[in-house]
């Protein structure tokens, strides 16, 4: 069988997300890791990532993206950040938990490259109602000001559902005025605690896309988004470890592959010669939206959400227009309960 | 940032250089601002020859680099362009030739 | 580290373009991709010259490492054929013109279009294009090739085993994909009937 598509192709990854704990104070509804308070036993020790990101240095990567579980939960997290950060680009994603003023001015000395700061509503009452924590909202809110405040570049993270969705551009000016650069709207993904409660918070595409347009951002801030012309498909430089070291590709793709652990196995191993790696990363799909593909350079978009919905690596991804072929968003495939 | 042909350049202490040449591109990790940056192979040479010479003899180098490859060069100016932008990322830093005579450094336009 | 290349290496392969550089951010999902477009070399020119009209082009396309797309291009523009003068590629487009079909009432029917490296997308992609006249069936096209490999084996044994390793180059990559494209102006109505007959028939 010949290639009908292709993505670019790296020969090495130069960036990879790590989720460095599945710990969390918080209990989000949706969440993808299926946090709990207390770390779980598989996880890496913070001496053991100290030589794994040394490793990955060594071999080529120059940005790592922190996030969880909540990052600044795993005791000696600064400490890597601070070991990590002369060679790495740094970015951490954070529900805000422990995210204080001291913790800023860490930080700032640590010279970490940018914060993103999820927010789950416009206001303490909606956004502690998903993350399941009194007083989330107030330290996601401190998290963002006070890594402004030191200008560290911020930007504020959403998921889009069926909660979020009627406050988009109420949380676009709060992220606004508390000094985010940027807002990021993610697509809600079929993973984790998001599965159990899937029909309940997940939006068919028409009313995604509707809120997508709706979008208002006050001037001077940044909104990203992956829905069409802009669903790519990034597993072509995606590179990822969970929290016990698994290299699995995309944090999006923590349910569906493990190609091995990183105590085991280069990442540079992993990435050249294992098949399935190899194959989602090739842009080989079924289908590719032109209009997606022109503003994108990749083809197929998503390969989680594509493989979630159809259980098949190169199948279309339904949060495209399209591509969505029929697809209810709204509604869990069988497969997944 | 206002360029004397004496002043000498030098690319910024601590970064490290990535080169994506699959992509013609090399990354810079600047981790002293704490960004990272793309060059393309142009500006990616203009960078090394920043080793803390002056910028006329660094403009030679470019400029003769240029001139040795197949195809058409960029235009004219390219050299001064390519430092503005590299200053303007904080890549390189300029300092006074201390050996440059004052009647050098009066006569060298701003 | 890996990627071992200096930028004047890199200068030689895609040719010198303005300096560029900028600040680049990346998210996970929603700016996920490092944005490294815009920089593409320009493709090397095929350097031969193709007039009159073309029936079909086989396409043979293969994402190869930089090594053996390096390899490809030094292949293709090396001297060391018997010819003073005469490149790997000039040869390779002989053997298409003269041989390929020479046998056949479809002799003088194929051209060497040239060997291009892809801009623009993952730009290791090389692809050689043949151009033919008259529409010429999957069967007649491998069995011509096999001919004329074992014509060119039989009578210059040195040309052969060069044309051999340019085509291995290509050919025993896992990613190669062989196309054949037909002149839609000359395939008839595309719901089914049989392919009409090229420029000169066939
Ligand atoms: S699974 Fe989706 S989000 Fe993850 S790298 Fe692939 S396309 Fe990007």
């Amino acid at each position: 069988m010949t290639a009908a598509y292709a993505n670019p192709v790296l020969e090495t990854p130069p960036k990879i997300s790590v989720s460095i704990t599945e710990a969390c104070p918080h209990a989000c509804a949706h969440c993808y890791s299926d946090c709990s308070a207390a770390p779980k036993p598989r996880e890496l020790s913070i001496p053991a990532w100290r030589e794994v990101l040394a490793k990955l240095a060594d071999d080529g990567f120059i940005q790592v993206y922190f996030e969880g579980g909540e990052p600044f939960a795993k005791p000696g997290f600064l400490d890597l950040l601070e070991a990590v950060a002369p060679r790495m680009m740094t970015l951490v994603r954070t529900r805000g938990a422990g995210l204080d003023a001291a913790v800023a001015d860490r930080l700032a000395a640590i010279r970490v490259g940018r914060v993103l700061v999820d927010l789950m509503g416009d206001d303490a009452a909606s956004h502690d109602a998903t993350a399941g924590a009194p007083g989330a909202f107030d330290s996601a809110c401190t998290a963002i000001e006070e890594c402004a405040r030191r200008g560290i570049p911020v930007d504020a993270l959403v998921v889009l559902t069926r909660r979020t969705a009627p406050r988009l551009n109420a949380i676009l000016r709060l992220a606004h005025r508390l000094g985010a650069e940027r807002v990021g709207i993610l697509r809600l993904y079929p993973l984790g605690r998001a599965k159990r409660i899937w029909e309940e918070i997940a939006l068919p595409l028409e009313a995604q896309m509707a809120a997508i347009a709706s979008l208002d951002p006050p001037d001077g801030l940044g909104v990203m988004q992956s829905w069409h012309p802009r669903d790519q498909n990034c597993c072509w430089q995606a590179a990822a470890l969970d929290a016990a070291g698994d290299i699995i590709g995309c944090q999006y793709l923590r349910e569906y592959v493990n190609y091995g652990n990183i105590l085991e196995r280069s990442y540079l191993d992993a990435w050249r010669n294992d098949p399935l790696y190899r194959r989602i990363r090739s842009g080989n799909v079924e289908a590719s939206c032109p209009d997606c593909s022109a503003t994108q350079r990749s083809h197929g978009g998503c390969r989680s959400t594509a493989f979630a919905f159809h259980g098949r690596w190169e199948a279309p991804d339904p949060f495209d227009v399209t591509l969505n072929e029929g697809v209810d968003l709204a509604v869990l495939p069988d497969r997944l309960r | 940032m206002p360029f004397s042909p004496t002043d000498c350049v030098s690319a910024a202490r601590g970064l490290r250089l990535r080169p994506v040449p699959e992509m013609g591109t090399c990354l810079a990790y600047d981790p002293a601002r704490a960004r990272l940056h793309t060059l393309n192979a142009t500006s990616w040479l203009l960078l090394t020859l920043c080793d803390g010479r002056p910028r006329a003899a660094i403009a030679a180098e470019f400029n003769d680099a240029l001139r040795s490859l197949p195809g058409p060069a960029p235009e004219q100016g390219a050299f001064s362009r390519g430092l503005e932008q590299l200053a303007a990322l904080g890549l390189v830093t300029t300092a006074a030739n201390p050996h440059a005579s004052m009647q050098t450094r009066k006569d060298t336009p701003p | 580290m890996t990627n071992d290349i200096s930028p004047r290496e890199l200068l030689a392969r895609l040719g010198a373009g303005e300096p560029r550089a900028g600040e680049i951010v990346s998210e996970v999902r929603t700016e996920a991709a490092l944005p490294f477009f815009g920089e593409h070399g320009a493709a090397p020119a095929a350097g031969i010259n193709v007039s009159g009209t073309l029936a079909a082009i086989i396409s043979v396309t293969a994402v190869l490492s930089w090594q053996s797309a390096a390899a490809v291009q030094d292949w293709l523009t090396d001297k060391e054929s018997d010819s003073p003068g005469v490149s790997n590629e000039t040869e390779l487009a002989e053997l298409v013109s003269d041989t390929l079909f020479a046998d056949s009432e479809l002799a003088g029917s194929a051209r060497y279009l040239g060997t291009f490296i892809v801009a623009g997308r993952a730009k290791r992609t090389v692809r050689m294009l043949i151009g033919l006249t008259r529409p010429v069936s999957e069967a007649q096209y491998a069995s011509a090739w096999g001919r004329a490999l074992a014509a060119t084996k039989a009578t210059d044994r040195a040309r052969f085993d060069r044309i051999r390793t340019f085509l291995a180059l290509l050919l025993d990559e896992e990613t190669v994909q062989v196309e054949k494209m037909l002149l839609l102006s000359a395939v008839g109505d595309l719901i089914g009937h049989s392919i009409a007959t090229g420029p000169s028939g066939a």
